[in-house]
């Protein structure tokens, strides 16, 4: 179904409809949730947000796509939630400081490289990882990354978001934005390096 | 700067001037190309997505079913 006619079978309340919405969107649903309130509550505000879009889908206008719409009731349902809680949900990972510090230490004053990346390559059939053990290696080091920074990544890489939508959805800067995607794909690059050499 | 670069978002004379360095310094060379193909494969890569079960998913549509038909007069159940 395209998106027209998922929104109609939506409204005319068809199952078939309804599960490929949740298939379809609660993986980034339950993204944004993450990145905005942490992991403990996620599930609570996105059950939320699903009696939000019922509601509010024979209101939707289509001025922005559906997945989008729904990620912003997400984001509000999180905001309101965080509100009512009286809770700040710490984004600290901006800082980042044991990255910083890392990269910081390969370049010498003059911002040449001191300590050059690696001689290796995933091209290469003889890399020292394989394609399964790589992709564990990845899997492993997203779940480590902070939470905004994991979303910014998986919504913008794995969900094709493009990053204005990322921002209002997740309430922060476009250089914020980029800051914290960049993050993200250096600390990947780090861990791949770490295990080739 | 490598981020701008592999999206596109660096000025003409930004790429430019990023083109100019990566001809001359073979570690920045190598490291965008481990930058964009580590990120490649992170990005098809989806067990990170947290798509759900098929448990999660029927659960999730009965209660959405519930909650359409609440809403319902009794006639059009």
């Amino acid at each position: 179904m395209n998106e027209t006619e998922l929104i109609q079978a939506l409204l005319d309340g068809k199952e078939d409809a309804f599960r490929q919405a949740v298939k379809d969107y609660q993986p980034s649903m339950m993204q944004v949730a993450r990145a905005l309130v942490g992991p403990a509550i996620a599930d609570e505000v996105v059950q939320e947000a699903w009696v939000s879009v019922i509601k509010a889908l024979p209101g939707f206008q289509a001025r922005a796509s559906l997945k989008t719409w729904i990620l912003r009731i997400v984001s509000n349902g999180a905001k309101t939630r965080l509100r009512k809680e009286s809770r700040i949900q710490a984004r600290g990972d901006l800082a980042d400081l044991e990255q910083i510090a890392s990269m910081s230490e390969r370049f010498n004053n003059n911002g040449h490289w001191q300590h050059g990346p690696g001689n290796w390559s995933l091209d290469e059939p003889d890399a020292l990882i394989g394609v399964d053990e790589l992709k564990t290696l990845i899997s492993k080091s997203l779940d480590q990354l902070p939470e905004i920074q994991r979303s910014v990544f998986i919504l913008r890489e794995q969900h094709g978001l493009d990053m204005e939508e990322i921002c209002k959805i997740l309430d922060i800067s476009a250089s914020n934005s980029r800051v914290l995607l960049h993050r993200a794909r250096l600390r990947l690059w780090q861990a791949i390096e770490k295990a080739e050499n | 700067m490598a981020s701008d670069y592999r999206d596109r978002k660096l000025s003409f004379w930004q790429r430019s001037q990023m083109r100019l360095h990566l001809f001359i310094c073979h570690h920045c060379r190598r490291f965008l190309t481990q930058y964009t193909q580590v990120n490649d494969l992170a990005a098809t890569h989806s067990c990170n997505k947290h798509e759900p079960d098929e448990e999660t998913v029927n659960q999730q549509v009965a209660d959405l079913m519930k909650l359409v038909n609440s809403d319902k007069p009794d006639s059009q159940k």
